[in-house]
């Protein structure tokens, strides 16, 4: 009797040890299932995307339709917002367990090759030309390596664009958006006077400084070549043209051009001060013009010009380019075969083809797509002012899309450091140097 | 004999019942410790063992001292802000003054059961530069608005309040529970002697708490070394570097530079630092009492 007894309690002590590890694996062995046991012909498609904002609902919108089409393909969304994205997908990429169909910009997809969790587009954008030759130029080379295409864009824009009040810099005693950088940092000056925060910026996160502002600025200083060099290891860090591009914001930040709580909000407060006249500039990406042209009250909308950076003296860069480029690519898990990769790759075409480009372009977005025809009546005002201004700009690289992770949070935070005065220029190359040094 | 049988009988399905407690240990804390250690011998994306490359790197690492340096200060804060004050605060409830004494309880402890992401947040909007409480205050005494988390030189110490704010009632509770645990005739006796509230605080009730401080100070020591929500929300250890701590450090070179070896790498680290202190603490502690 004890010994049933005994038994008994042994029985149930293994089964609740058991159904813990059981809850543990829970997750994968359900993922198993689907793989082996779905019903017949039905695929399920995993994708992992951020687009779940206003910005977003086009994507939303092309994905809809695209189920509807494909009513055969199960098509399960992963989406969370942007910055849990990145930390989520970082996470997903440690232990392996990517979505089937995932957006990914440049350094992620970095990250990922040299591991083999992402598949290429070389056969399939070599079967269909037309969607090949649909694509801008360049706009595939951040998801290119060693001549293996690994992403396909899904818009192409500028990260830098300054957005500056023309009444305001008017008020201020300045005619005109300045040309030289003379003139710049007189601009700044004299609308510092006039009790107006020159240029608002949030920098809470690290990576809007570093990318709406710095990647451009550098490059105004280092030209591209340089960049280039830097990433295959035959320039560094130290070099004097980067150091100078350092030292060039540091003076901005030590003469005042921007609020002096930047590193403390996000981009949403700092485009409100913009918003409430308190502002003169903000700096942002492409993106602000679909932001601006919804939220802004009216009076700012029609006062907001578009502009960049001006020429630097003695930078080797070209004045006419901006930090741009596609950014975000949609990329594929190499572990994807047969029905399952082709109905992978319908959906990556049916929203990177013309008819998507066309909607995005008409829902003033920036599609990386060359689009024939559009109603250009659908684009608000400021769309316009911004194809003009890109009209004969060249992109330069984004700094935080095309190097690895570990050195683009070195630089930015160290960014941050600098504006505060907590670290000098010098130092703060030597530190990014020494963590470049450390990699391959 | 029939004594041994006895504890026979009992410890065995007293274990028993432990399994699926210790079971359950193993899988959330010990397993992902064995995890990480795995980690932190290999280089970044498991594929070559590299033995104990990472923590020469991490000996040498300048921002990671740094963020040491940040832990042992505001942990030295939360020592004196959270323990002291909790104390005082206890000692207070012993005289007969105190009117409303279960308000003032629940008004202290309150705080202790709100999550940390909630306090981050609510003092983040306190600090706010431009509409936060705390620069509104300086503004009706016509002073300057002060960057409370945007300056380096005192980035710290605004960061430390919330911490200490948030724990006081922890504290609090523990001593209180512990003062009333004194016997009532020593107290009468003190004060039948003429002993002030001051005299009698740090002669009879300190030295009678001694164990129930040692337990709040390791406590108080052991949660200010991981802190990390708090830190997270406020500032993400920035402006640069400045309110880095060392869970923030790994969470960086784990999530956003995805250096998962070294993250793992120096979360060891930091087990190991954080053993150190707390084993120099319990000596030291048990030592004075001792005497």
């Amino acid at each position: 009797m004890l010994m049933r007894h005994r038994k008994m309690q042994m029985l149930l002590i293994i089964l609740l040890i058991v159904s813990i590890a059981l809850i543990g694996c829970g997750k994968n062995s359900s993922a198993g299932n689907d793989d082996g046991k779905a019903p017949s012909d039905k695929i399920t498609l995993t994708i992992g995307h951020f687009d779940i904002d206003d910005n977003g609902a086009i994507f939303r919108d092309a994905l809809e339709k695209f189920r509807k089409e494909n009513p055969e393909i199960n098509l399960v969304e992963e989406a969370v917002p942007h910055d849990p994205y990145r930390v989520k997908m970082t996470t997903l990429g440690a232990s392996g367990e990517l979505p089937d169909l995932f957006v990914a910009n440049g350094s992620m997809l970095l990250d990922y090759i040299p591991k083999g969790y992402v598949g290429t587009f070389n056969e399939a954008l070599d079967q269909d030309a037309e969607w090949k030759n649909g694509f801008l130029p360049n706009s595939f080379d951040e998801f290119t390596t060693d001549g293996k295409i690994y992403g396909v864009p899904t818009a192409m824009f500028s990260v830098h664009v300054i957005y500056y009040n023309k009444e305001l810099f008017k008020q201020a005693g300045i005619a005109s958006f300045p040309q030289t950088w003379e003139e710049f940092t007189d601009a700044i000056l004299k609308l510092k006077d006039n009790g107006l925060t020159p240029i608002a910026m949030g920098n809470k996160s690290n990576v809007p400084v570093g990318s709406v502002l710095f990647g451009t600025l550098a490059d105004r200083y280092t030209g591209t070549a340089w960049f280039k060099a830097v990433k295959e290891g035959t320039a560094k860090f130290t070099d004097p043209e980067f150091v100078d591009s350092l030292k060039a914001l540091q003076k901005l930040a030590e003469m005042g051009a921007f609020n002096p709580d930047i590193n403390s909000i996000d981009g949403d407060m700092a485009r409100t001060l913009y918003f409430n006249k308190q502002a003169a500039m903000i700096v942002d990406g492409a993106w602000a013009v679909t932001n601006i042209s919804r939220d802004a009250p009216e009076d700012i909308q029609k006062a907001t010009g578009l502009a960049i950076l001006p020429a630097v003296p003695g930078g080797k860069g070209d004045p006419m380019s901006v930090a741009g480029g596609s950014g975000w690519s949609l990329a594929f898990n190499s572990e994807l075969t047969g029905a399952k990769k082709d109905a992978a790759i319908a959906l990556i075409k049916s929203v990177s083809g013309q008819e998507y480009g066309r909607t995005k372009i008409e829902n003033n977005g920036q599609p990386p797509v060359k689009v024939e025809e559009y109603d250009q009546s659908k684009l608000s005002p400021l769309s316009v002012d911004y194809f003009e201004l890109m009209n004969d700009k060249k992109f330069s690289p984004i700094y935080d899309i095309q190097l690895s992770p570990a050195l683009v949070e070195v630089i930015y935070k160290g960014l941050q450091d600098l504006l505060i005065g907590g670290v000098t220029p010098e130092e703060l190359s030597k530190k990014i140097q020494s963590v470049r040094d450390t990699m391959k | 004999m029939s004594n041994s049988r006895l504890f026979k009988l009992r410890a065995g399905p007293a274990f028993r019942y432990l399994v699926p407690i210790f079971s359950m240990y193993a899988f959330t804390v010990l397993l992902p410790l064995l995890i990480s250690i795995y980690y932190s011998v290999f280089n970044e994306g498991g594929t070559k063992f590299i033995g104990l490359q990472n923590y020469i790197l991490l000996a040498k690492d300048n921002d990671f001292w740094f963020s040491v340096k940040n832990n042992i200060i505001l942990t030295i804060f939360s020592v004196l802000g959270q323990v002291g004050f909790a104390f005082l605060i206890a000692s207070f409830f012993m005289t007969k003054l105190l009117k409303l004494e279960g308000l003032h309880r629940i008004a202290i402890f309150l705080p202790v059961v709100l999550a940390p992401v909630v306090t981050g947040y609510l003092w983040s909007l306190i600090y706010n530069y431009r509409m936060g409480v705390l620069n509104w205050l300086l503004n009706l005494f016509n002073a300057d608005p002060v960057l409370w988390l945007d300056n380096p030189n005192y980035v710290l110490y605004s960061v430390s309040v919330p911490l200490i704010w948030q724990y006081i009632g922890l504290y609090f509770i523990i001593f209180l529970a512990g003062m009333q645990n004194i016997s009532k005739e020593v107290l009468e006796a003190s004060e039948i002697d003429g002993a002030t509230w001051f005299k009698k605080t740090a002669y009879v009730i300190f030295p009678l708490l001694k164990n129930v401080m040692s337990v709040a100070l390791i406590l108080c020591i052991t949660g200010t070394l991981k802190v990390f929500d708090h830190i997270y929300v406020m500032t993400g250890g920035g402006p640069g570097r400045s309110s880095m701590v060392m869970a923030q450090y790994a969470y960086n070179n784990a999530f956003t530079m995805s250096r998962l070896s070294y993250g793992s790498t120096i979360s060891i680290g930091m087990l190991i630092l954080c053993a150190i202190i707390v084993l120099i603490m319990s000596r030291w502690i048990g030592g004075e009492s001792e005497k």
